[in-house]
């Protein structure tokens, strides 16, 4: 192809706005130039070939839930003020950041509502919210006894074998292995304390409304402090 | 006489889903979704596909319904976010580049022998002839085979073709003339 103009001649030859002046330009450019001649010529089983697609049928699907979806995200097309009719940075920031918390914040309910034993009344008088009703009480009662009734057996256990340890392991020694013995002693309670500890605070996340754990703390606290 | 949804203009129908009309919405969306979605199809050359890129087309109207002002018809508005839409796929689809030949691309597409004796003929010859398309649309550049697009299926103008490019007319004319050159040479490699 030598015609520079055939870029532009072949496009506008197969342009069906080409106004009549331009037409006009187009016929008299080919009757002078081979070149475009043959472009024509080589071109046109291109464009017939495109020209017989026929259009297939759409598959199913549901328009309306692009409405749905996008309501979803903001009450109605009017609630946007950008010029360029995109949805602005921040409230997209701000759904993005829901969509985030928003599971987090249901399992929170859920494991508050399964911890404290939530409990939902419906009657003819309305619903009623209770937290561990009274049965539950009983039972976090009993549970706690149980668990201090162990304890001190555990304790009282552990204080057997230290002093068996102890004695096994001094008690053929001098009067300056007396002051390794209390040390020692004075580890096995330390070990002691930060066990028991460790024992109400589970009981403090077990359940914070059960009066006898309350009391057991204020009397642990008490001890700490005597201590 | 009363007048129907059919007979209702797109400029109504919009100001009604922008009240919140689903009946106009839906209205609107039937009356061009086959007109987007052989354009999708055309473009990625599978269903799957296409139907993907027109409800991204259609969810980008719905977005923008508000700024359509009739400035223009609705289908050209439709076609300036299909093409935008069209080549986020494209630059997507290449973060991840899927290797087609002329010989396996569209090929699920094609009737096949055990369907042929099924299909009527003029249906077995459209089915075929919009294969091929789709399989030589699918060997051009991007840019190409949006310019025959919207020249050739849609029939825009090139001052319209070059409005949604952000490209001049000019510029509009030499992709459509380097597309039907690269058509041809595809055309004599395929059967």
């Amino acid at each position: 192809m030598s015609c520079d103009q055939t870029p532009h001649l072949i496009a506008d030859y197969f342009d069906d706005h080409a106004d009549a002046a331009r037409r006009q330009q187009i016929d008299q450019h080919l009757l002078g130039c081979a070149d475009c001649q043959q472009a024509v010529h080589e071109l046109s089983p291109a464009a017939v070939m495109l020209a017989q697609w026929r259009d297939e049928p759409v598959p199913q699907w549901k328009p309306a839930r692009i409405m749905q979806q996008d309501k979803g995200m903001a009450s109605s097309p009017n609630s946007r003020h950008d010029e360029g009719g995109q949805r602005p940075a921040a409230e997209s920031a701000g759904r993005a950041r829901w969509l985030q918390w928003g599971p987090l914040a249901a399992s929170l309910v859920m494991a508050v509502a399964v911890v404290f034993q939530v409990q939902i009344n419906v009657n003819d008088q309305g619903w009623q919210l209770s937290f561990a009703g009274r049965d539950g009480a009983t039972m976090q009662t009993q549970s706690l006894d149980n668990y201090l009734a162990d304890f001190a057996e555990q304790q009282q256990l552990a204080n057997q074998q230290m002093v068996e340890q102890a004695l096994a392991q001094f008690g053929e020694t001098s009067a300056d292995s007396l002051v390794q013995l209390v040390q020692y002693i004075e580890q096995q309670r330390e070990q002691d304390m930060r066990q028991m500890e460790a024992g109400f605070r589970q009981l403090l996340n077990r359940n914070y409304q059960t009066v006898n754990s309350v009391q057991q703390l204020a009397s642990f606290v008490q001890y700490q402090e005597a201590q | 006489m009363k007048q129907t949804i059919q007979d209702t203009s797109d400029e109504v129908l919009i100001a009604a889903a922008l009240d919140g009309s689903l009946t106009a919405w839906n209205a609107l969306v039937r009356r061009h979704e086959r007109q987007v979605y052989n354009f999708s199809l055309r473009f990625t050359g599978n269903p799957d596909d296409a139907s993907d890129l027109m409800q991204e087309v259609f969810l980008g109207l719905y977005r923008n319904l508000e700024n359509f002002r009739g400035q223009s018809q609705l289908t050209t508005w439709l076609f300036r976010i299909g093409h935008n839409k069209a080549v986020d796929m494209a630059r997507r689809r290449q973060a991840g580049p899927v290797v087609t030949t002329l010989d396996d691309e569209v090929h699920a597409e094609v009737p096949q022998a055990d369907d042929e004796a099924e299909l009527p003929d003029r249906h077995l010859q459209e089915q075929q002839s919009n294969a091929r398309i789709q399989r030589v649309l699918q060997q051009l550049p991007v840019e190409q085979r949006l310019v025959v697009e919207l020249k050739i299926f849609q029939e825009l103008t090139f001052d319209d073709i070059a409005e949604i490019e952000s490209i001049s007319a000019n510029t509009a004319k030499t992709r459509f003339y380097a597309a039907l050159k690269k058509l041809k040479s595809l055309l004599e490699s395929t059967p």
